[in-house]
């Protein structure tokens, strides 16, 4: 999903200071976050608190925020950690996730830590190029697939990359063979590694069968 | 607190655990294997870490950040008023209910709400936000 044109100049003119501006930004995406905390929690009184700060996170961050990003996801992302530290302060997470001096900052803006700075530098680089590549890759495919109305194909993979389901448990929940599911998942990885190797990346890890 | 859990928790959802993307049912039932399994805990920290297994994990991971089956707001108010194609709706819901996308789920729920809530309770929080945000609205260096 893409920021929109009128998204970038909605988020300038918040920039700006333009509190119509802000107003306008805050109407727009209040209930689908509300509805995305409240999902979570089921008590509404404290998800529209975690609501409210994840606004304020926004115009905390908002000199981070790189305007291609997509708005709705950025926000997403800045509700989740919010989510988290509230979980957390109730003792519902029993694992720190993400580190104590994230100041409320999404998961992939978030340094890790315990390497020099020039070397995260270096491979955050790298995984940014991967990352852009692969999405950008994937997207392909997915347009594609729907262009076509390949859906079976577009469901298979979802279900293996994003649920990682195993392929027999896919091939009986969508009616198909293994021998489908494998060759779905075959063609998928090979299509990427060529794309990547277009690019000039390996994505040998990536596996095949 | 011993060493096995629900063998049905797989690497996939321990990713979308710590990127927050669980349904409801599913976190509740991975925070409570967790406090039950040392050694899902030392597998989360792997997943943490990167170390676990890394290619098509990993696909799955960009592939939800990137939202890239996500369908777009316009298309899900078409879906609630059922005007979508057959296909693509059928594959909406699927996306709905069985990836069980968390960001669509709340924009739908959302979408829902907007035809049936009154006006002056969306109102009145939008006025909290405002109220408590606004110091900090200002130019980029300020913000």
């Amino acid at each position: 999903m893409a920021t929109t044109d009128a998204e970038a100049l909605l988020v300038r003119q918040v920039r700006a200071g333009d509190a119509s501006a802000w107003r306008q930004l805050i109407e727009r995406y209040e209930g689908r976050l509300l509805a995305f905390v409240d999902s979570r929690l089921r008590d509404r009184s404290a998800s529209e608190d975690v609501v409210q700060e994840t606004f304020v996170g926004f115009l905390t961050s908002l000199p981070h925020y790189d305007e291609k990003r997509d708005i709705e996801a950025y926000l997403f992302s800045i509700a989740a950690h919010k989510l988290t530290d509230h979980l957390r302060k109730q003792g519902r997470r029993p694992i720190d996730q993400f580190g104590s001096d994230d100041h409320g900052r999404p998961l992939d803006e978030v340094p890790g830590d315990g390497r020099p700075a020039s070397s995260i530098a270096r491979s955050d680089e790298r995984r940014k190029a991967e990352e852009r590549l692969l999405t950008e890759a994937i997207g392909q495919l997915v347009r594609e697939w729907l262009a076509r109305g390949d859906y079976d194909r577009l469901r298979c993979l979802e279900l293996l990359i994003v649920k990682g389901w195993a392929n027999k448990d896919v091939a009986k929940f969508l009616n198909l063979t293994e021998q489908a599911v494998a060759s779905y998942k075959f063609q998928t990885v090979g299509r990427l590694k060529e794309m990547a190797r277009r690019a000039g990346l390996s994505l040998d890890d990536l596996g095949g069968g | 607190m011993g060493g096995s859990h629900d063998p049905t928790i797989n690497e996939e959802m321990l990713r979308a655990y710590l990127a927050d993307a669980l349904p409801p049912e599913a976190l509740a039932r991975v925070e409570k294997a967790l406090r039950d399994s040392s050694e899902l805990r030392a597998q989360l920290e792997d997943v943490r870490q990167n170390r676990g297994d890394a290619g098509l994990h990993t696909l799955g991971a960009i592939w939800r950040r990137g939202r890239l089956t996500c369908p777009s707001r316009v298309q899900l108010g078409s879906y609630l008023l059922d005007a979508l194609d057959p296909d693509l709706a059928s594959y909406l819901t699927f996306h709905l209910e069985v990836v069980e996308c968390p960001f669509c789920q709340a924009n739908l729920a959302d979408l829902k709400a907007k035809t049936s809530q009154p006006s002056s309770a969306t109102k009145n929080r939008h006025n909290r936000i405002l109220r408590s945000s606004q110091h900090l609205l200002g130019d980029d260096g300020r913000a």
